[in-house]
């Protein structure tokens, strides 16, 4: 029987691995570029996918492809506080929300994909001018999820919203094939 | 502080906020959300006026422009996730962030201002988007602020939140002259 993380519809790359021991600036930087690259890859899913397919959830009981976009731009706006958080304060501890209830709010429906699109490239550059210049310390500093009861470092949480993007990414593809 | 000293004309260039204590009106909230959504265009033009002087503060010891165009963009995407919150979680208590530390992070240096005007343009239409399906019910949904100790409602945080850009927006124009 599959669970969640084992069916190839939910997580069609399979679930994020986070590494537990500091990662090199070699080891970091095919992540840094995965960031880099997701708007783009998005927006070509999209355009791949057209008007129609948008509106279809990705699997039975999922999220629609529109959905999905926005739920990204919404995520990665976090994502980049949390970071900014950990930069300036010590082991701060960050806001979760309610990522269902926030994708079923009315301007999910009605936004224009390209609105979010076009914010989470800008987020992005802006995100990764950040990265590109955090010394080895800062990789290492650390946030506290109260929902999760986690404590991550930077560069862990790299590799999750690395995979994050490209997760959703798949799913956009199941739609856009 | 005298109210009228020139130091004050300096960081309050539009003068102090004044919050409503009674509901707004659909007519009363029009000029506040036509106002939210011309902020990134008219921060466009400013930051054109204002050519190389966007580099200076715009008082003595104040913000540079620079740091003011990247400080809207960061507050303004945690302002837009506060009207999230408070409309999926009762009375949330939202995330405060030292401000004066985000403006010194490295990226704020470097990153060009064409990112952060684009992306308060994409965030702004996708907040707009969003205010402007609410129902009376949820114009009166409010969050709590745990370093001020208040509780606003979403229409006179749309009040306070159009002050802040039109607040800076003013220092970004002694820049111009």
């Amino acid at each position: 029987m599959l669970t969640p993380e084992t069916d190839p519809l939910r997580y069609p790359i399979g679930p994020p691995e986070l590494p537990t021991t500091p990662l090199t600036p070699a080891g970091r930087a095919p992540y840094l570029q995965q960031l880099a690259e997701l708007p783009a890859l998005l927006t070509a899913a999209a355009r791949r996918m057209g008007g129609e397919r948008l509106q279809l959830p990705y699997r039975p009981g999922g999220w629609t492809g529109r959905q999905v976009i926005h739920h990204l731009a919404d995520s990665h706006v976090n994502a980049y506080v949390r970071f900014r958080l950990a930069l300036t304060e010590d082991n701060p501890t960050i806001r979760p929300y309610d990522e269902a209830a926030w994708a079923e709010l009315p301007d999910v429906a009605a936004s224009p994909i390209t609105v979010s699109l076009s914010l989470l490239d800008n987020l992005h550059s802006r995100w990764l001018t950040l990265l590109h210049q955090l010394d080895e310390a800062q990789w290492q500093r650390t946030f506290y999820h109260p929902g999760t009861e986690k404590t991550s470092t930077l560069e862990q949480t790299l590799v999750l919203y690395a995979w994050h993007g490209r997760h959703h990414l798949a799913h956009l593809n199941l739609l856009a094939a | 502080m005298n109210p009228s000293s020139p130091d004050d004309l300096l960081r309050f260039p539009i003068g102090r906020l004044q919050l409503p204590t009674a509901p707004l009106t659909p007519a009363e909230r029009a000029p506040y959300l036509q106002q939210l959504a011309e902020l990134p265009a008219q921060l466009a033009a400013a930051v054109a006026a204002a050519g190389p002087r966007i580099e200076l503060p715009y008082r003595p010891g104040g913000w540079t422009g620079r740091q003011v165009i990247h400080h809207l963009a960061d507050t303004h995407l945690n302002l837009y996730s506060r009207f999230r919150l408070a409309l999926t979680e009762d009375n949330p208590t939202v995330r405060p962030f030292d401000e004066a530390a985000w403006a010194e992070l490295p990226d704020v240096a470097t990153t060009p201002l064409a990112v952060s005007l684009s992306l308060l343009e994409s965030l702004h239409a996708r907040w707009g988007g969003l205010l402007q399906h609410l129902d009376e019910a949820q114009w009166q949904r409010t969050f709590y602020h745990p370093r001020y100790d208040t509780t606003l409602r979403l229409d006179q945080a749309l009040v306070q939140y159009t002050w802040h850009g039109r607040h800076h927006l003013g220092h970004l124009g002694l820049l111009e002259k």
